[in-house]
């Protein structure tokens, strides 16, 4: 183990610090030493994870169906239930359907605490507009704190093929 | 580090996506999946086509689906969770 090779790792390892720094969203000068870590860590946003004020948790995913259907379950890591769900088309299905599919589920509209389904109407917007007459997505959903399951209205199914994206988060003050 | 899988129930393919859940998969199967899923054949009128885990396609019959939802029960949404594989626990 030679003086030089010692240099070369810690160099890496100064390097590789950097680089995480700059993905907390810091921004790094180039040409920057060790001499500058401590300054720049501590300008690390706190709380690091990215999560709004408000939000103890954060689940977020895509999906995409095999086949047309009306039921359709979305596995999250948060272990409790959610106290909204949030779900959308991505851009290149909104421009098929001449608009985005956006909706919504919290707290508020989970009409029981002990079986947890809520309604949802998820509508297209178009020209913004939000239009739930034409092409809309309604259903009604179960939300555990596994799972976030969807029973689409049968003549409003959800589209094989199509990139559906959600997320689905945790409150601190649920009040 | 985007998490690729997908869900498979009874050797049907059911869904593809990103996230936690189902089966992790590789980001080559997952768009050799996609690319299977978006060049579905058209089925007749009350038939559709289901993805078997070996992405071949299988003609079934449409399932019949209650026109009015409003009339849907809470024992309706847990029969179909359990066709899910999902376990239904009030006290969640």
């Amino acid at each position: 183990m030679s003086i030089q090779s010692e240099i070369n790792r810690i160099s890496g390892n100064v390097s590789s610090a950097l680089a995480a720094i700059a993905e907390k969203g810091v921004s790094v000068p180039s040409g920057s030493k060790s001499d500058a870590l401590a300054e720049l860590i501590a300008s690390i946003e706190a709380g690091g994870g990215g999560l709004p004020e408000g939000v103890s948790a954060m689940a977020y995913g895509t999906v995409v169906p095999a086949a047309d259907g009306n039921t359709i379950s979305l596995a999250h890591n948060l272990g409790v239930r959610p106290d909204f769900f949030v779900w959308w088309l991505d851009d290149a299905h909104s421009v098929e359907s001449g608009g985005a599919l956006r909706g919504s589920l919290t707290h508020s509209t989970v009409d029981a605490e002990t079986f947890n389904v809520g309604y949802i109407s998820v509508g297209y917007i178009t020209g913004g507009t939000f239009d739930l007459t034409s092409g809309s997505v309604q259903g009604t959903y179960y939300m555990n704190a596994t799972r976030v399951t969807c029973f689409c209205s049968s003549n409003t199914p959800l589209k094989a093929g199509y990139t559906y994206h959600w997320i689905a988060g945790v409150l601190n003050n649920k009040a | 580090m985007t998490r690729y899988y997908k869900n498979i129930e009874n050797g049907i393919l059911t869904a593809i996506g990103t996230g936690f859940g189902g089966e992790e998969i590789t980001k080559e199967e997952y768009d050799e999946i996609l690319g299977v899923i978006r060049s579905c054949p058209d089925a007749e009128a009350g038939y559709m086509y289901r993805l078997r885990a070996d992405l071949t396609w299988e003609l079934t019959e449409a399932p019949v689906i209650p026109q009015d939802d409003a009339e849907a029960t809470q024992e309706d949404y847990v029969a179909a969770l359990e066709e899910l594989g999902v376990t239904v626990n009030e006290e969640d």
